[in-house]
């Protein structure tokens, strides 16, 4: 079985009169330690199968297994010890609480997980060694993506989802943020989830997913995924 | 306004339903809470107003201990602008038999056709036949008899029923509330026990009275004036001067007429005195005139008897005379008859001689013993003595023989013849004297037996007199004896007739004594005390009222800026968007306005309709335990609505365009950009490394959070606060009305029971009351004082009233009352000056050693010191230093008891009462009693505030705690996301409202002690002081409250945070 299993799921929606399938079917699989994207336009639906995936909402039908067990199955509380011990997710606001400094923020999800690294090394990690007192203002776009991805990777998740990380980003910042991405995979074994409406990253990911019309059109496996730095969009 | 601009705002207030319902319902609390509370008093004004002028409540009501007649009444009536008047009759009487028996019941004479004092029906009818009567609702609702049931009245004193009511026994048709029964309290009875239990209202054609014993009056100018204002104050009291006037000449009246009765009888038996004085006179001089004749003939008497022994000493004189003229005769007869045998002897002697002469002429003897012999026998009977001569002769004569010397011899013969010649012419000598005698005898005789019949008819006449003396002197014992009956008669008499006097004299006072203290009473409705205290409390409710609404303003005002702050933030791209689009500022502005009118007008009518309807009737219920009020009329008081719907908007509206501001005057390109979210800052605790450095991670954040949002902190804590502030407020108040009894009727009054003694005719027999406390063996110690009610003043010349106590002696008096300082509790005690109640010198703004002055004396008095003191104001001071002052002098006027048994209060009533001198006994139970009524009602209207800062804590803590989640929406969604569980997430949010929540309930609880105090001082009235401070208590259980208001409020949140989107956090920040 692969790490993560999508298995026929629906999500319908109840807009008055008129039933919505915001997921209609979905099936796809990701294998541990790969770097995947899921890719489609606004309103496609990708984002339901994020949510779905966060443990952040429930499928009405089929099921999700990630390593193993049907998370679909899972009750709320079963639900929310899932993303703390095992889901890491970066926004595309990058969701800092604007009160708390860089190590703060990281440790606000450090407090609860229970095999979580040290706060300040994971910052080194991702190259903000230096910022780690300053508070969201204080910080960059990229810098503060980087916060988040610290506090994902801080509690050394299964999987790592990522919600458009570049969305509000500039080209460049955007991309280095992919490279850190990228290299956590590499590096750490992390299975990492980007989605993104950016066809042009596809190539960097080992697996890419298409979703079109709230379903899977196509899943796509690259046997040489590229570096980062060599895409250009 | 543009029509989709319009729409705009309508489904904005549709999407933001909770905050909308926010600015709602705390305007309607607001609103509901101050008309409410405010619309109580005027309401339950409003309400006695209309019951009082529908039942005809009398404006004045006369009482007279001489009754009136109907001349009276109709003086009365014409006097004062009347518009109806009634002359009923009253009486004390007593339950005979049943479940009531022995219970005094007060009668009142009722007339159907009358419309004053009209009963207000409960229960059944109003009577149709003489003998159906309408029960007190209020006594006869605890016990038997029922309507329908019979009962049977009696006399409580030794006076005959039928002096009162022709008929005995009633049957209850109907009970009612009396509009003269303002409140519960029934009065005093001047029988039994001194307390009345109820009041039937008996149809007047029963009573059996010659004269009236009320007359009320209504009057013609009160007529539809409100009765709680000064105009009718002013109408009453003009009416109360006239008749006040009226009576002074028209008391006459009855005066005479009393008198006149009185005098009539008087009269009778003053003539009748008179008659008998004048027969005592006349026996009186008939006694001194029979006292007079017996003297005379008691004079008389002496005199006779004087004479009768004056005339037996003659007698006895006459008779010794007698005796010795007898003894005289006797001897003169004796003489008389020697004289007759000496006659013959003489002459036998003669011729013896002569004889011998003749024998011895020629004889002779030799022997001398025949002359022996012739001389003896001459001289044998003793008439006649032989002389030498004769015997001579004799021997001469016959011894001479013949012859021998014839011459010698015959010379002797012739001598012896001699001799015997004489003898012969004594003979013839004694025989003329004889005849003489025996005719001198006879003569004696004769006298002497005339003497004896003379003495005889004199014995007879003395003898007639004894008899007539001893008869006198009988007639004389009679006559005493008479005389001594007829003085004791008389005395009888007098005694009787200085009875008679006396009696006279004590009809005569007694007839004016019964009208001299006699007078007219006119009372208006404020001579029933709950009458004003109905009235007071009303406007001790309005006085509550004014303090609380500043804190709803206050609070409203921040809930609604915050919430409109917020929405404009919220709305910030809107705004910049229709800026772009070219709308004006006022048009964009009207939105929000229109949005807080939205809340306001509703939220506003809503709260009123609810407060109008729900806080005075609340109130009005509260109060009923008093107040025998028995209806409420709430109106919609459209002055109140409309300012506090005014008040609201512009509290709301105002707000709305201080939140919109900066919006306005900022360029649509810069709104159109996301505002930068406020940044993180370094709050102060974090420079005090060792204590940041030891706080948890969880709590670090808790305390930047709460300082990042400084206006949000501030509004919360100002809210809390205010709840806080208003629950230790009511608490507070609480405890300082409620203190009162137990320190005024416990610490400082000691005493159980006062009896109060008469002394009007300064004549009571204080010995005997104190002898009766004493003997009943319930009262421990009695204690003599004199209670007046007398003006204090200041060197200033403020003057309040107080009573004045001044105990007969000072020892034990700290036994009855005891006098102590309120801080440190330091006894006093009276010395030469004064000592007065706190409050008391509070109001005069006095301090010890300060000088006042009492009622009209210049003397001033020197204070002494201040003691603790609640209820009503009070000044003590020795006796000498009252007499001091030159005003009335000490009359004791009550004995203060201790009791050894508190329960046995009716028996020690009915035992005191029996002196006619003690005219009521009172215990400080009743008192306190009364006072812990009071205290309920009060409480009730702290529950009253305790719900409503409950409800605005609620609703402020609600609202901000809903705008901190609005707020951070995206956070608490992430925090979701991260994999907080439910509980930690309301935990993150939680921290933060706790914080705020000790921060506002610690400043509250300061505030509280001001507010406190401020409300005590509204609410507070002369005579009456407020335990100042707040007992501990007060202060956890308003902190405790306002913790669960808060627990509550964080109860409710929980369920918002569960509900939470983590969607949210994904999407693009506004």
């Amino acid at each position: 079985m692969s790490f993560v299993e999508f298995k026929n799921v629906f999500k319908r929606y109840k807009m008055g009169e008129v039933t919505i399938a915001a997921s209609d079917g979905v099936s796809f699989e990701i294998e541990k330690g790969e770097f995947a994207v899921i890719v489609g336009a606004s309103g496609a639906g990708k984002t339901t199968v994020l949510n779905m995936l966060g443990g952040m909402d429930t499928c009405d039908e089929g099921e999700i297994f990630v390593d193993g067990k049907n998370i679909a199955a899972y009750s709320k509380k079963e639900m929310t010890r899932y993303r703390r011990q095992d889901i890491g997710f970066v926004f595309q606001f990058y969701n800092l609480v604007q009160n708390l400094t860089a190590k703060e923020n990281v440790e606000l999800a450090t407090e609860i997980c229970s095999d979580a690294e040290d706060a300040e090394e994971v910052l080194r990690q991702v190259g903000l060694g230096e910022r780690i007192n300053n508070f969201p203002a204080q910080l960059s776009g990229g810098e503060q993506q980087r916060v988040s991805i610290a506090r994902a990777l801080a509690k050394s998740p299964k999987l790592l989802l990522c919600d458009e990380p570049t969305g509000a980003l500039d080209y460049n910042t955007g991309k280095t943020i992919l490279k850190l991405l990228q290299d956590t995979c590499r590096e750490k074994g992390m299975t990492v989830v980007v989605i993104t409406h950016n066809q042009a990253i596809t190539p960097m990911a080992d697996r890419v997913i298409k979703i079109k019309n709230s379903k899977v059109s196509r899943v796509t496996l690259n046997e040489n995924p590229v570096p980062v730095e060599t895409i250009e969009w | 306004m543009k029509k989709r601009l319009f729409l705009n705002t309508v489904r904005s207030l549709k999407n933001t339903k909770s905050r909308f319902l926010a600015i709602l319902a705390i305007i309607a609390i607001g609103s509901g809470f101050f008309a409410g509370v405010k619309a109580a008093g005027s309401d339950m004004k409003k309400s006695s107003a209309r019951y009082l002028d529908e039942q005809g409540l009398a404006d004045i009501h006369l009482l007279s201990e001489l009754g009136f007649d109907d001349e009276d009444v109709s003086a009365a009536e014409n006097a004062a602008h009347s518009d109806e008047v009634y002359a009923g009759y009253s009486a004390e009487l007593v339950a005979d038999g049943g479940e009531l028996d022995g219970k005094i019941l007060k009668v009142y004479s009722y007339d159907p056709d009358s419309g004053i004092n009209k009963p207000y029906l409960v229960e059944g009818r109003l009577p149709e036949a003489p003998d159906e009567i309408i029960a007190d609702e209020r006594f006869f609702n605890a016990s038997t008899p029922n309507v329908g049931d019979k009962i049977v009245l009696k006399t409580g004193d030794d006076r005959e029923i039928s002096d009162y009511l022709s008929n005995t026994e009633f049957t209850i048709v109907g009970k009612a509330k009396s509009p003269v029964y303002i409140a519960y309290e029934r009065g005093n009875a001047s029988i039994g026990n001194g307390v009345i239990n109820g009041w039937l209202l008996i149809p007047e054609e029963n009573f059996a009275y010659d004269i009236y014993t009320d007359v009320y009056i209504s009057l013609a100018e009160a007529d539809g004036v409100d009765p709680y204002t000064e105009e009718y104050e002013n109408i009453v009291e003009k009416n109360t001067k006239v008749l006040e006037k009226l009576a002074e000449t028209q008391i006459e009246h009855r005066k005479g007429i009393i008198l006149d009765e009185a005098y009539e009888e008087i009269d009778d038996a003053k003539a009748e005195l008179a008659d008998a004085e004048k027969e005592l006179a006349d026996g009186e001089r008939e006694i001194s005139d029979g006292e007079k004749e017996i003297a005379d003939h008691e004079k008389e008497i002496a005199d006779g008897e004087a004479e009768i022994a004056e005339n037996e000493a003659k007698l006895a004189d006459a008779e010794k005379e007698i005796a010795d003229g007898r003894k005289e005769l006797a001897d003169g007869e004796e003489e008389y008859n020697n004289g007759l045998e000496a006659v013959p002897a003489l002459d036998g002697l003669a011729e013896y001689l002569n004889g011998i002469v003749a024998a011895y002429g020629n004889s002779s003897v030799t022997d001398e013993n025949a002359v022996n012999e012739v001389v003896s026998t001459l001289e044998t009977g003793g008439l006649f003595t032989v002389d030498d001569t004769l015997k001579q002769l004799l021997t001469a004569y016959m011894m001479t023989p013949p012859g021998y010397d014839d011459d010698a011899k015959t010379a002797a013969g012739q001598g012896i013849s001699q001799y015997a010649a004489g003898i012969s012419a004594q003979a013839r000598e004694l025989e003329n004297t004889l005849a003489e005698s025996r005719i001198r005898l006879d003569n004696a005789k004769t006298e002497l037996d005339n003497a004896e019949a003379e003495l005889a008819s004199g014995r007879q006449e003395i003898e007639d007199a004894k008899q007539e003396i001893a008869d006198g002197k009988a007639e004389l014992e009679d006559a005493k004896a008479e005389l001594a009956d007829g003085k004791a008669e008389l005395e009888d008499a007098r005694t009787e007739i200085a009875d008679g006097k006396q009696e006279i004299a004590d009809a005569e006072q007694e007839a004016h004594d019964a009208v001299d203290d006699a007078e007219w009473y006119v009372f208006d409705r404020e001579y029933n005390p709950y009458y004003s205290h109905y009235a007071e409390d009303c406007e001790r409710v309005d006085a509550i009222a004014a303090v609380f609404p500043i804190f709803f303003i206050l609070v409203a005002a921040l809930v609604c800026w915050t919430t409109m702050t917020r929405m404009v933030e919220e709305q910030r791209t809107e705004i910049g968007t229709l800026k772009a689009l070219g709308y004006s500022r006022f048009t964009i502005i009207s939105q929000y306005i229109l949005y807080a009118m939205a809340a306001s007008i509703p939220g506003g009518f809503i709260g009123l309709l609810i407060g109008f309807n729900t806080l005075p009737r609340v109130i009005f219920v509260c109060y009923q335990s008093m107040y025998s009020q028995p209806y409420l009329i709430s109106e919609f008081r459209w002055d109140y609505a409309i300012g506090c719907i005014v008040a609201a908007c512009l509290c709301t509206g105002l707000s709305s365009l201080y939140a919109s501001r900066q919006e306005l005057v900022s360029c649509p390109a810069q709104l159109m950009r996301p505002k930068p979210p406020k940044d993180g800052k370094r709050i102060l605790l974090e420079r005090i490394g060792f204590i940041w450095k030891r706080l948890k991670f969880t709590t670090k954040v808790t305390y930047r959070n709460l300082f990042r949002y400084k206006a949000r902190l501030l509004m919360t804590v100002i809210g809390i606060a205010g709840c806080t502030a208003l629950l230790l407020t009511g608490f507070g108040l609480r405890e300082s009305i409620t203190a009162i009894v137990d320190r005024q009727y416990g610490d400082i009054f000691r005493y159980d029971a006062i009896a109060a003694v008469d002394d009007s005719d300064g004549e009571a027999d204080y010995e005997a009351v104190s002898a009766d406390c004493a003997d009943s063996g319930i009262v421990s110690e009695s204690k003599l004082v004199m209670q007046i009610t007398e003006d204090i003043r200041n060197v200033d010349g403020d003057s309040y009233e107080t009573y004045l106590l001044v105990p007969d002696t000072n020892d034990n008096f700290g036994d009855f009352i005891d006098l102590h300082e309120r801080v440190g509790k330091a006894p006093v005690s009276l010395g030469g000056g004064v000592i007065i109640g706190e409050k008391l010198a509070r109001l005069l703004g006095v301090s010890v050693n300060d000088r006042v002055y009492f009622g009209e004396s210049t003397v001033p008095v020197a204070v002494d010191a201040i003691c603790e003191n609640y209820t009503f104001n009070y000044a003590y001071m020795t006796k000498e230093t009252y007499n001091k002052l030159g005003m009335d002098g000490f009359s004791g006027n009550m004995f203060l008891l201790d009791m050894t048994d508190t329960e046995r209060s009716d028996e020690l009533s009915e035992k005191l009462l029996q002196n006619d001198d003690v005219l009521a006994v009172t215990y400080s139970e009743d008192g306190g009693d009364k006072f812990r009524d009071l205290v309920d009602s009060l409480s009730l209207i702290v529950v009253a505030i305790i719900v409503s800062a409950g409800a605005l804590a609620f609703v402020v803590l609600f609202n901000l705690s809903n705008i901190n989640v609005n707020e951070r929406i995206r956070e608490l969604a992430t925090i979701k996301v991260l994999g907080f569980y439910d509980g930690e997430v309301a935990a993150y949010i939680y921290r933060e409202n706790m914080v705020s929540t000790l921060m506002g309930t610690a400043a509250g609880l300061v505030l509280g002690i001001f507010l406190e105090k401020f409300v005590v001082k509204t609410a507070e009235v002369d005579a009456v002081m407020f335990a100042p401070g707040i007992p501990v208590y007060c202060f956890l259980a308003a902190a405790a409250l306002t913790l669960a208001f808060a627990l509550l409020v964080n109860i409710t949140l929980y369920f918002r945070l569960k509900k939470i989107d983590m969607a949210t956090s994904l999407k693009a920040i506004e």
